[in-house]
């Protein structure tokens, strides 16, 4: 559904994460209804929150810190090492090296641009372990002093499986170090060759007393728990946790404009140029956040999609200009949002030429006869499948997580429904304006290697 | 296609997009001893019904009470050896042409913008020995699905420039493919345990000069030879009537042909030598390691010892693969092993993953100790009924989507085996014991010397190799 950019870690290595034709091939059909249950009173949490799921399987934990790579002032990507670092430290029996115990909770974590989660899930019977573990997150890392230091190579292997043959996502780091330059936003989850070699265990604590405050955290529990249930764990393993003074967040210093730009780059493993477009646009002062967050989500599916009035169809279907395009719109933690647009020009069409009909292209969508009809597709095609798929258990716990780390609250499925209902024609033309208008675009082209 | 995807469709078919939908189905499309012992959670095999309908397609019906939609999985049976030599690859381009170029008079946008609307998945993909398609939607989409889908199916456009715009695009893709460490390290193994050219060009898209030489013409051909409604298995799954299934496959079936050409390549034969091949590549930027020999086919009755088996060997963070070279060794992000089937009667055990270069001798040896280790002692007192419960989830949590029962059942009929194997999955997993685990390891598993090493790395003397070459398409200097 609507992806916070991620770094997903171990275990799910080589997880599928299909595309959408693939999700809707193999969507469980059967779904049961929830709520969702505020049980803070009961923790040291910012928040902690009960998804109750009666007939669920498996009890779902998720911590979430609101601190990630934007946070870090150290060696950038210091904030997925300390993930890796607290992953095993919390995952393991106290005083036991970390592959002491074979166990069936499926544990794992992942660092984003501005929040660092761990997640575990099992039986329900096995709830107080998973609480407790989760809850080792916030006590001293306890690794073996060689360990720590050489995870450090795993994360350069995991730079090298995730970025090595992966030249847009060395073009994206370059576009967004020269446009963001000097701000939080400039910074990759990642880090790169140089600066993950510079990590050590005693910058990613500092990293860590800094931020992994249960006043920073929340936790969304999901499963056949009952408030009743969970209320004594909750006290049992989240009260008296660190809570201190937290520093203000980096990225809420003010974003001085940031800087249009081009990037030009080769790499080796491409045989054909890729195009990328970048726009910068600021929070959308008039309209509640929710509905801008979902209206976010709309309008990139209708510029996706193959309705006239989306961006793919004068790219891609009504002239050759592109092989294949893809667009997304992300926000940041200030409410500005990236728009993204990912292209494979056609060989004849050269840079400038796609450019000037990308731009105009995106300043005519609001003007298309059809545009009202598309839109209109695009959300009753997405309540359609989010009525139909509103009590399957990951869905909501997936909802409720976003809900969480992009609004501060977590949301049920019927919340977002009904923000999904209120968002008009008019917020999505707002929205298209605040693109359109924009002046602030990194382009990025990179070639093949001769 | 993500990493993921990508690391999954290389075993077989690079590019193609159906391997995404295949690993949470392969682990559970099985075939274990027969049992009797039924469980609550299983379906009774008497839940399948046989329906005909009213233009005479025979079809497998399964009821799902509590499913939100129905799920149509339609197979034509009969391979690509039809298609002249070297042009195998219209078995990729001719599904995608199809489903993404437009169709009966409708253009490409407007055929998508149709679909789109609908709450509907659908795919079409060609397989060895069969083209397989899929429809997924409530029952009150059904009907313009398959509408859309017989379109596709009877009228597709067929035009030239949108089959050089995919070429264009294709052939790029695998030539960048081809600059990658593992996608080096599979074509390897590929040409090296493949013999008849036929599938290395299908899978490997070798040469890829072959490829560009398919045009419009071809494509035609193959579709009005392929696409009838002869040799068909269909299975219908889900939350619909046996009435409304029919309805939606005669719409879908309608006004194509009643006999095909579709006929088989010559059954597929692997052999892996146990040398070590050590694939020089100056410009890459890592190392990877590739050990590979042959299972017994997913038909043999214990395959399904043997998907436990791969779980404990090499699919989590506390597998024995990741335990020795992540954990111990420090050398990799993620070391896995899995096992893929290459045709119905042939599957490969692989043992791989990115390995830092300085660390490749050790890592080889670590990996075969622990490898040797795993077939010799077996799974753990420990780790079995872990295994097993996280086999027995998943197993579960297939039979709640009509897709994936729908894909069992045809896959069933297309091996040759009762439908009812798609239903009695979780009865059979649960039937597992250690002891049979363990017999069906050291009985069926190769041994570490007769299993096939590739290794790609830019360090030319990193170790010592049986073979050295550049690129996999110099094997023949191996052999």
């Amino acid at each position: 559904m609507l992806n916070v950019a991620s770094i997903r870690v171990i275990p799910r290595i080589f997880a599928i994460r299909s595309f959408f034709l693939i999700l809707a091939l193999l969507s469980p059909d059967i779904a049961h209804p929830a709520a969702i249950h505020d049980l803070t009173k009961h923790s040291s949490l910012r928040g902690a929150y009960l998804i109750e799921q009666p007939d669920a399987s498996v009890v779902n934990v998720q911590l979430l810190i609101e601190a990630g790579e934007y946070d870090n002032e150290g060696p950038e990507g210091l904030a997925h090492y300390l993930e890796h670092l607290v992953f095993w430290s919390a995952g393991k029996p106290p005083g036991q090296n970390i592959d002491s115990n074979i166990s069936d909770l499926t544990d794992g974590a992942w660092t984003s641009r501005n929040w660092t989660a761990y997640h575990n899930s099992g039986p329900a019977e096995k709830a107080d372990n998973m609480l407790r573990q989760t809850a080792r997150v916030f006590s001293d890392i306890e690794l073996d002093a060689k360990f720590a230091t050489s995870e450090r190579e795993i994360v350069q292997r995991e730079y090298d499986l995730r970025v090595i043959e992966n030249p847009l996502r060395q073009l994206y780091n370059k576009l967004y170090k020269r446009m963001y330059r000097g701000h939080p936003f400039a910074r990759s989850i990642l880090g790169d060759r140089d600066t993950i070699s510079r990590f050590t265990p005693a910058l990613a604590e500092q990293f860590k007393a800094r931020w992994y405050l249960a006043s920073n955290a929340s936790l969304i529990i999901s499963g056949p728990l009952t408030p009743t249930q969970l209320e004594p764990l909750l006290k049992k393993h989240f009260i008296n946790l660190p809570v201190g003074e937290l520093p203000q967040h980096a990225w809420h210093a003010r974003l001085h404009k940031p800087l249009s730009t081009s990037v030009q780059m080769t790499h080796r493993g491409l045989s054909t140029r890729k195009l990328i477009y970048l726009k910068h646009v600021p929070p959308l002062a008039d309209i509640d956040f929710a509905v801008q967050y979902v209206a976010q989500h709309l309008v990139a599916k209708l510029l996706n999609s193959s309705q006239p009035a989306s961006l793919t169809k004068p790219l891609y279907y009504d002239e050759f200009y592109v092989r294949s395009v893809r667009i997304r719109l992300l926000l940041q933690p200030d409410r500005s949002a990236v728009l993204l647009v990912e292209a494979e020009p056609e060989d004849d069409v050269d840079d400038e030429q796609l450019i000037l009909t990308i731009e105009k292209s995106l300043s005519q969508i609001s003007s298309i006869d059809q545009f009202e009809s598309s839109f209109d597709k695009v959300k009753q095609k997405e309540l359609q499948v989010l009525r139909r798929e509103s009590d399957i258990h990951n869905v909501q716990t997936t909802i409720a997580r976003n809900t969480l780390t992009i609004l501060g609250q977590p949301m049920t499925t019927g919340q977002f429904i009904e923000v999904l209902e209120s968002v008009t024609l008019k917020h999505a033309i707002a929205l298209l304006n605040a693109i359109a208008q924009s002046d602030t675009i990194g382009r990025g082209v990179i070639y093949p290697e001769k | 296609m993500n990493q993921a995807a990508r690391n999954q469709a290389k075993r077989k078919n690079p590019l193609a997009i159906i391997f995404a939908l295949l690993p949470s189905i392969l682990f559970v499309c099985t075939n274990t001893r027969a049992n009797t012992a039924e469980t609550l959670e299983d379906t009774s095999d008497t839940d399948i019904e046989m329906h005909t309908t009213p233009d005479g397609h025979q079809f497998s019906f399964h009821h799902m009470t509590e499913a939100r939609r129905a799920a149509i999985s339609i197979a034509w049976k009969g391979g690509m050896a039809g298609v002249p030599n070297g042009k195998e690859n219209i078995g990729f381009y001719g599904p995608f042409l199809m489903t993404n170029g437009g169709a009966d008079g409708r253009k490409p946008d407007e055929l998508a913008a149709e679909f789109e609307a609908l709450d509907a998945g659908a795919h079409l993909y060609s397989e060895d020995d069969a083209i397989r398609g899929f429809i997924v939607a409530p029952t009150a989409d059904l009907p313009k699905a398959a509408e859309i889908a017989n379109g596709i199916l009877a009228r597709p456009t067929l035009d030239a420039r949108w089959l050089a715009r995919f070429k264009r695009r294709q052939t790029d893709g695998q030539l960048d493919a081809r600059k990658q460490v593992n996608q080096q390290a599979w074509m390897t193994l590929r040409s090296l345990a493949i013999s008849n050219p036929r599938y290395l060009q299908a899978w490997s898209w070798h040469p890829l000069e072959n490829s560009e030489t398919i045009t419009i013409d071809d494509i035609e051909n193959w579709h009005q030879s392929s696409i009838s409604t002869d040799e068909l298995t269909i299975a219908v799954a889900g939350k619909v009537t046996p009435e409304e299934a029919a309805s939606a496959i005669d719409t879908g079936l309608s006004g194509l042909p009643e006999t095909n050409k579709r006929k088989n390549f010559k059954p597929l034969t692997l052999d892996f030598d146990s040398q070590t091949v050590l694939v020089h590549q100056p410009d890459a930027d890592k190392s990877y390691l590739l050990i590979a020999g042959s299972l017994p086919s997913q038909n043999h009755p214990d395959d399904l010892a043997h998907a436990l088996a791969v779980g404990v060997l090499g699919q989590s963070k506390q597998s024995r693969l990741q335990k020795t070279v992540r954990n111990e060794q420090r050398a990799s992000y993620g070391f896995i092993g899995g096992k893929y089937p290459f045709s119905k009667s042939h599957e490969v055990l692989a043992l791989e993953g990115e390995v830092e270069t300085e660390k490749l001798p050790n890592v080889i040896a670590a990996v075969e100790k622990a490898y040797k280790k795993f077939i010799t002692k077996g799974i753990g007192v420990v780790e079995f009924p872990v295994a097993k419960r996280i086999m027995l989830k998943r197993s579960r949590s297939q039979m709640e989507k009509p897709s994936s029962i729908a894909y069992l059942m045809t896959e069933s009929d297309l091996r040759g085996l009762p439908q009812s194997q798609a239903l009695s999955l979780v009865s059979r997993a649960e039937t597992l014991t250690r002891a049979s685990v363990n017999q069906a390891i050291s009985t069926n598993f190769p041994a570490i010397t007769d299993m096939l090493r590739i290794i790609v790395t830019p360090n030319r003397n990193i170790i010592q190799a049986d073979c050295v070459i550049e690129d996999f398409s110099e094997v023949a200097s191996c052999e």
